[in-house]
Parts: structure tokens; sequence; C-alpha cells
């Protein structure tokens, strides 16, 4: 009998570790007798030595959505979580070798996990989470000088747009997601969060080397989400004004952006 | 056709005594401010030797993958740290010995960052870690054949064209081996140094963790690596499992470890030695009294005319351990 190639006995380990960590899974294997292939000095180990590889899988996905999802782990629990994870891990893209990318299907996914029938907010604080991941690894640029701006009148400013650093974000749910993510410094026990009838919109950016994230009010999140949308300021405006809120106070908002320095530079319509 | 000249190995940068640049360290190597999230505007205020605390080592290693795509704080971190130290950029997702096609993604970004951080080191594992373009998390043993030999050496040399320089390759900890392996792990590590004109990373913990679980003697297995191949030494702790030795990281480096680490040095010389933990990772003075054990072991060995003086950022050769065109 020849020798398996190196591609047969990689596609063989590498299906059993995979295999052996997907729930119900139907995936065929190339090798059901790929003990044979493999040695250890007592043999009554191997299951045991081939355990190393096959339970190190999923245990470096969990410590990665962990780390990425704090609120998320400590809300959903030890035993809750290790379940989701196992209904996960087939949605994981796993082409690229960085582990923190693990956790970027999750929100979508837990859009539709049963979980979620459970904790309905789930999607929506593990959206802000991943946001706050990515702003923590985003660039930071130049924050633009805008005096160049210094004689645009009213019409110049309603034909401009905003460009945000990368690090910024919003993310806006039914439930309060703000004080939600602020559970992942507790106790799971000393959780209490009144969920109902308190929406909120949170906005993400950075300053420095640090994440901060702020709940805005109904109206600057309206006009956040426009703004960050790549919508003119003009057009946003309009959206508050139909909204029946202030206007100007867009250019508040823009005032203050400009001073965090997020916004890394304008562009007017022609 | 190869850039590297074939030749002997040696010639190793002489870094010292280092630690892994782990984040539950970053305020003691690069001061509160930067460790912190204080600094604006991108720029790494209090990233200077006088930010520094208690920083006893030499050199720093940094986990390649952990900087790739980043651009926030770890990275200014690792550039603030390569500004006072040498730094070694260790990878885990190299995959050398798969049988996918080189992650040509993968090698541009090591490029990239190679670039930028100017390593000391670059360094990844002997083993597999990805198959089908999926990626395992794992250091997987490969079957240590002829055929993989040829193929293992084949990939050094295109990562090193890529890179522009020489890599060294680690022992990985293993718990089993493929039945059609035929050449032992030491052996097949010196053969792929000499063919592929390669160094090695020479593990120590792992020497002891492998050569236990596999019923080898450890003493032998160092004695058959090519001495000047090695171009750096790992230290580290595990912990023992049903059965077996578990590569941790996340103990004191054992005594079994140290007295052979005292038989590898007498074996290779005054080698670049660092302390990997990386779980359960303790206060910095614990680090820093293993590093100082390390060095402590060390000096025993080596003549004074060898003792490191890589407590700067600056060593003789810039890009490392390459070799001219």
């Amino acid at each position: 009998m020849e020798s398996p190639t190196l591609a047969e006995l990689q596609q063989s380990l590498s299906t059993r570790i995979l295999d052996a960590n997907v729930q119900g899974s139907s995936v065929p294997r190339f090798d059901d007798g790929l003990e044979h292939h493999l040695a250890a000095p007592d043999a009554a180990d191997l299951s045991s030595r081939l355990g190393v590889y096959t339970t190190g899988y999923p245990a470096r996905i969990r410590e990665a959505v962990s780390e990425a999802f704090p609120a998320i782990a400590i809300i959903v629990g030890d035993g809750s979580l290790g379940a989701m994870l196992e209904r996960y891990r087939p949605h994981v893209a796993t082409g690229w070798c960085n582990l923190n990318s693990i956790g970027e299907r999750l929100p979508t996914f837990l859009e539709t996990d049963r979980l979620s029938e459970e904790l309905p907010f789930l999607p929506d604080l593990a959206q802000l989470e991943w946001r706050v991941f990515e702003s923590f690894h985003a660039s930071i640029g130049e924050p633009a000088d805008l005096g160049f701006a210094s004689d645009w009148e009213l019409s110049d400013w309603e034909r401009a747009r905003i460009r945000f650093q990368p690090g910024v974000a919003i993310v806006s749910s039914a439930w309060p997601i703000h004080d939600l993510r602020a559970a992942r410094e507790c106790e799971r026990s000393a959780i209490e969060i009144e969920l109902v009838g308190r929406p909120q919109s949170v906005w993400v950016y950075r300053q420095g080397f640090e994440v901060v994230t702020e709940p805005l009010d109904e109206f600057e999140a309206l006009a956040t989400h426009g703004l960050v949308a790549g919508r003119t300021l003009g057009d946003v405006m309009g959206q508050l004004e139909s909204a029946g809120a202030d206007a100007g106070s867009v250019l508040e908002l823009f005032s203050r952006f400009a001073a965090l320095g997020v916004i890394e530079g304008c562009d007017r319509e022609p | 056709m190869s850039r590297w000249r074939a030749g002997p190995g040696g010639h190793w940068p002489q870094l010292g005594f280092g630690v892994g640049l782990r984040a539950e360290h970053y305020e003691d190597v690069v001061g509160a401010a930067l460790a912190d999230g204080q600094a604006t505007d991108g720029q790494a205020s209090g990233a200077t030797s006088s930010g520094r605390s208690a920083v006893e080592v030499d050199w720093f290693e940094a986990i390649s993958e952990n900087y790739m795509e980043t651009a926030g704080r770890p990275l200014a971190i690792l550039e603030a740290v390569r500004r006072d130290y040498p730094v070694a950029l260790h990878g885990v997702s190299l995959s050398i010995g798969s049988s996918d096609p080189l992650d040509v993604d993968y090698l541009k970004k090591l490029s990239a960052l190679v670039d930028r951080i100017e390593p000391a080191i670059v360094s990844d594992h002997l083993c597999w870690s990805s198959f089908g373009g999926r990626q395992l998390y794992d250091l997987l043993p490969l079957p240590l054949t002829e055929e993989v030999l040829d193929h293992v050496v084949s990939r050094v040399r295109e990562v090193q064209d890529r890179l522009g320089r020489r890599i060294l390759l680690e022992n990985p900890s293993t718990y089993l081996a493929w039945e059609c392996t035929n050449i032992p792990e030491a052996e097949f590590l010196t053969r792929l140094a000499e063919l592929a004109d390669c160094g090695l990373l020479l593990d120590v913990n792992n020497v002891h963790v492998t050569s236990t679980n596999m019923g080898l003697d450890p003493y032998a297995y160092i004695d058959a690596i090519a001495p000047g191949r090695v171009g750096q030494i790992h230290l580290a702790g595990f912990e023992q499992r049903d059965g077996y030795l578990f590569d941790t990281h996340s103990q004191p480096v054992s005594e079994e470890v140290w007295a052979l680490y005292r038989h590898a040095l007498r074996h290779v010389g005054p080698c670049t030695t660092m302390v990997e933990w990386d779980a359960d990772i303790p206060p910095w003075s614990v680090l820093a009294e293993e590093v100082e054990r390390a060095r402590h072991f060390a000096q025993a060995f080596v003549r004074p005319d060898h003792q490191s003086t890589a407590r700067t950022a600056t060593y003789e050769d810039p890009h490392g351990i390459s070799d001219p065109r």
C-alpha cells in the first residue's frame, strides 16, 4: 500500500479538527482511520493526544471572541457562550490567520441565532462591540485643518460632506446597548439593567489610542447617522427639520466633531 | 533562483536576554501615557526611555500577526519599543509545512511589517497551520520524511527570497507523530537549515515537552542540532496533563528546562535568549527574574569577549541576519 501524501494526511487531520467542532456535522471524512497514521509512545494515549489539537481549535476561537466581545461573553455566561460558539463556528471566515477577525460575522449570525430569542439585544450589542474593536485597530490621520472653510457662506456649508477618521462609527438600537456594554466590567451576577423602553444610539470614535463610546440623544443620532453615511450637511439639516428638531444643531455637532479631531476632511459639492 | 548564498550558518545577532512583548506589560515597557492610550494624534508621547520603568531586558519579541492588521495602539507601542530596543518578529501562521501554496497575501503583510519595524530576527515554526485555505490556529506536527523535507526546504527558500532575509524556524511542541516519520526531528531541522540556509530557533521548553511526550532523550535531541544554525533560544513553562506535558507558557521555567538550557548553551555557545509567558501572565518583576536567571546561567558559559552588549536599540546589522545579495 502506498504511503499517504502530505496533502492527504493534512486533509485527514484538518477535517478531524474541524469536524469535531461542528455540531451535527455531516462533513465526510477523508479517512476515518486517521489514528492508523498517527503514533504516540503509548497507543492508549492517542485519543487524548489528538484531543490536544481538536480541543485547541474551539478554545482559541472562544478566547478570541471573548476578547473582542467582552460584554457578550459576560452577559451570555460560560455555558451558553460555548454552545453559541459551536453554532457560530461554521460561519467563521477562516481564510485569514488573524484570530482577531474571527468575530466579524458574529453580529449578523446573532440576528438569527436562537440565543437572541431569549436575549434580543445581542445582535446590536455585538455590533457595538465589533465597532469598538474596529476603531481600536483603525488608523488615525491628521485631523482636518478647516481654515479653508472660514469664508464659507451657509450655502457652502449646506453642500459640505464630512469625511470622518476611520475609527468613527455609530450604532443605534432599541435596547440600552451603551449600558449593556458597561456590563463587561461587572460580575455576571451583579448585572441589573432595565431593558424595556430604553433605546440607545452610541457614537464610537478614537481619542489618541483610546476608543471612546458616547450615547447620543435621538436628534444627535439622526444627524450623526446621516453625516457618517456621507450625506451633505444640508440634507441632514432637512432631515432634522422634518423630524421637528433644530436644524442648526447640525452645525453645533460639526463644531464638536472638529474640536475632537475626528474629521479627516470636508468636501463641498459643486 | 534563490538570492541566498549557500554557505555556513552563524553570524546571528547577539541580542542578549529578552521577553515577549505582551499587552499586560505595556506600561512597564513604554510608560503609562502610551500604555493607557493617552497619547494623541498618533504621536507616541511618553514612549521614550525616560518613560520606562524597571525594564531589565535587552530586547523584545513580538507576535507578527498581532501587528499586521492594526494601525492603532498595538502598532504604536511596537514602534515605540523598537525605538529603544532590538525587536524580533515571531510568527505563528506562516504554515511552512502546509501542502497549500504559500499564502502570498500573508507574506506581503509580513514583508510590510518587516520593512516598518526592521527586526533583528524573523521567525516562525516548523509546522503546518492551514489546509485547503482554512486556518486551524495551531502548530500542527509534520510527517518528517525526505519528501516533506524537500517541500519545506523549497518553501523556506521562497519565503526568504520574498522577505529578502533569512528566517529562523522553531521546533514545535508535539503530542503525537505521524507513523510515516522516518527522520528524527533534530536531524530534520539541521538538514532543513543547511539545505534552505535558514536559522533555527531552539525552544528548549519544546525540546523537553516533545521529548517527554514522545519518549525521546532531550539531551541527545539538542546534541543533534547544528550549533552554528541556532540564532535564538526560547525558554518557557509547561503544565503536566493526564499522561503528557502541555506547552502552555503559563508557568515559570521548570528546573528540567533550566538544566537543558545550560546543556544547550554548552552546545550552541552564546545565544540570544528569551522567556515566553503567554497565559496567566505574571507581574513584570516575576518575568524579569526569569530573564535574570537565564542571564546568570548564560554568563557561566560565555567568555567575556562574547558577552552581549545589546542593551541599546542599535546593533551592527539593521537588517538583522540577512546576507547581502
